[in-house]
């Protein structure tokens, strides 16, 4: 029994083993809008312990898989397990979103913010929280409409991992906003990451300097599933940065 | 352990709070100019429009209803609140809540500037009265009536915001599908009311009594409102109410 | 430690080489602590989980060992320093001279660029 969980299984193969690593399951789902079509139809696994890069262009359903995970999106067809359910209260419980727009109060402070989210959450970790909004440099008593876009993305970052949620889900934590915000992001989510215990879903059109950060990546096109792999054995197989493969697949 | 719901609720008052204030300055405001029309214009007038603002705030109240959650969409923080793992209807009933207090409250403004604005011309008017009616007979009217006044007011707010919620179940003419539902909706309560209200016949009316002068001589005289259309209507908006909260819930995406 | 990565090579085999260097330049001497994996992981800011796999290779070639409690440590063997100096100069010469009889050079040739270019 212990060899079988030490050989860390890949989930992406298409065995569906249930077990306490699988975490999330995405099971052939499929999304469309009114005319425009998200996701066409994707499957993946993911295990206990792992932080997964999602990658690819704008509009190719990084979002919308997102959202579908955390809950705020029903699939147009197919579905998606968190340790065996699909997404509603009780996984919303479990998992911890940080979506890619603003979505908090700008009239609340940062103070009231956290006191805010926190009251709804039985995996607030208040001292990392503390801990988080301290490194970030976000003054408790500001409100949150005057604070930078850096500002808010640290902020939205700490809610998110001032959690001990199993599964985390980070939109494009690093788009758009200025040097110094982005490596203290990166910082803390290395800091605040427990290891074997979370599985990070981190969403980003930019890979370059998020690379590092990934075990796994997986490539998004036009919503389906263009290539998946362990990070290092591509850097092993390809001889090559995960960024330049990403730019070679989305020529 | 702080309570879920009072935190929303808590929430929803404090981004009520500007608002608040506006109304309250207004309402004030209207009763301090009638104030300056005394012995310009007879106090009785002076106080029936002290209470204007009671007829206007039903309007507020269906705009607010319909408001409030498309605020939600419109500032993304709809993310936020539907990411939370909350059964539907805290959220739901916390914003219905806020605009029903926010009515109740607008409503205390009125009789606490009255109290304030116009003491010489309500004492005069109570003066005036018959010896029999007392003050007490006064209020427990007054909170009758009112009660009556609330109820149609906070169906409204109900149908209003399941109207509104249901409308975000399509991508395209959501203020057509929200019209629709809302009008279906008065029509599904009044066919509901209608045919169930006799299944409540058992409830006890509520009486009013009311003194009546004629000629010089004052009389009691008691009347009396069915509940059992009450009771019906309310059935049904608590059905409504929970059916939008199942689809805040279970349906709606951000 | 500070390490400029090469994105195009697994991460986790270049913290095993800096860790290895250092113990070749003497930098970092047998039995000396480390810094735990969470420490490095932020200093180098690279996932946990690559520091991890890395540690454990070390562990399992008998480059460091990790005690309960107490942290990890470059292993307290007198000849580690030797075997690891050998080993990379091994390592450096191969790949020099590879690449030499790739260019097309023979051996003697070799020897004379060689000592040519140290005289300069």
């Amino acid at each position: 029994m212990r060899k079988e969980e030490e050989r860390r299984p890949k989930g992406y193969d298409g065995v569906n083993t249930m077990n306490d690593s699988n975490l999330l399951q995405v099971i052939d789902v499929k999304k469309s809008f009114f005319r425009a079509k998200a996701l066409a139809g994707l499957s993946f696994n993911l295990e206990k312990g792992v932080i997964l890069g999602l990658l690819g262009p704008n509009g190719s359903g990084k979002s919308s898989l997102l959202k579908i995970i955390s809950g705020l999106y029903r699939p147009s067809d197919g579905k998606v397990l968190i340790q065996g359910e699909v997404p509603s209260r009780k996984t919303k419980a479990k998992v911890a979103y940080l979506p890619e727009i603003d979505y908090l109060y700008p009239w609340m402070s940062v103070r009231q913010t956290l006191d805010f989210v926190s009251t709804f959450y039985d995996d607030w970790n208040e001292n990392k929280a503390l801990e988080l909004l301290k490194f970030m440099n976000l003054d408790p008593e500001v409100t949150v409409g005057k604070l930078s876009k850096g500002m808010r993305a640290r902020l939205k970052l700490a809610l998110t991992m001032g959690r001990d949620s199993s599964l985390i889900l980070l939109d494009e934590p690093f788009s758009g906003i200025d040097p110094p915000s982005r490596a203290r992001i990166m910082e803390s989510i290395i800091a605040q990451y427990s290891t074997g215990e979370q599985s990070i879903i981190l969403s980003t059109h930019e890979v370059g300097e998020s690379e590092k950060l990934f075990d796994r990546v997986l490539f998004l096109e036009n919503g389906r599933l263009k290539l998946m792999g362990e990070a290092e054995e591509l850097r092993q197989e390809m001889g090559k940065s995960i960024n330049d493969i990403f730019k070679e697949v989305y020529q | 352990m702080k309570s879920k719901f009072w935190t929303l609720y808590k929430k929803e008052l404090v981004s009520a709070r500007v608002f608040l204030l506006i109304f309250t300055g207004a309402i004030l405001l209207w009763q301090l100019f009638l104030a300056s029309k005394r012995n310009i214009w007879p106090s009785e007038a002076l106080v029936a429009l002290s209470w204007l603002p009671l007829a206007v705030l039903p309007l507020w109240v269906m705009w607010n209803a319909f408001n409030s959650f498309r605020h939600e969409w419109n500032g993304n923080t709809i993310y936020l609140l539907l990411s939370l793992p909350l059964q539907g209807w805290k959220i739901s009933l916390a914003k219905l809540l806020t605009v029903l207090s926010e009515f109740t409250f607008y409503t205390f403004i009125i009789i606490c500037g009255n109290l304030l604005f116009f003491k010489p011309e309500l004492s005069l008017i109570i003066k005036e009265l018959p010896i029999e009616i007392t003050l007490s007979n006064i209020i427990s009217l007054g909170v009758k009536v009112y009660a009556l006044y609330w109820f149609p007011i906070a169906t409204l707010g109900v149908l209003i915001q399941f109207a509104s919620l249901a409308g975000r179940l399509v991508e395209r003419f959501q203020g057509l599908l929200s019209a629709w539902v809302f009008f279906l909706s008065l029509w599904l309560v009044s066919r509901w009311t209608m045919l169930t209200s006799g299944a409540f016949k058992w409830v006890p009316d509520l009486s009013f009594t009311v003194l009546t002068t004629q000629n010089g001589i004052s009389a009691q005289q008691t009347l009396s409102v069915d509940t059992a259309p009450i009771i019906a209507t309310l059935v049904m908006v608590v059905i409504i109410f929970i059916t939008g909260s199942w689809l805040v819930e279970h349906e709606l995406e951000v | 430690m500070k390490v400029d990565f090469d994105a195009s090579k697994p991460i986790y085999q270049q913290v095993i080489d800096e860790i290895r260097k250092a113990v070749a330049r003497g930098a970092l001497k047998p039995g000396e602590k480390i810094p735990s994996q969470r420490e490095l992981a932020q200093s180098l800011q690279v996932n946990p989980n690559t520091i991890q796999r890395a540690y454990r290779e070390m562990e399992q070639s008998n480059l460091v060992e990790t005690l309960r409690g107490q942290g990890t440590f470059i292993k307290d063997n007198p000849s580690l320093f030797l075997e690891i100096r050998r080993d990379m100069v091994e390592e450096a010469l191969k790949g020099f001279i590879n690449e030499m009889h790739s260019l097309g050079f023979d051996d003697n040739e070799i020897l004379k660029l060689i000592e040519e270019k140290l005289q300069k």
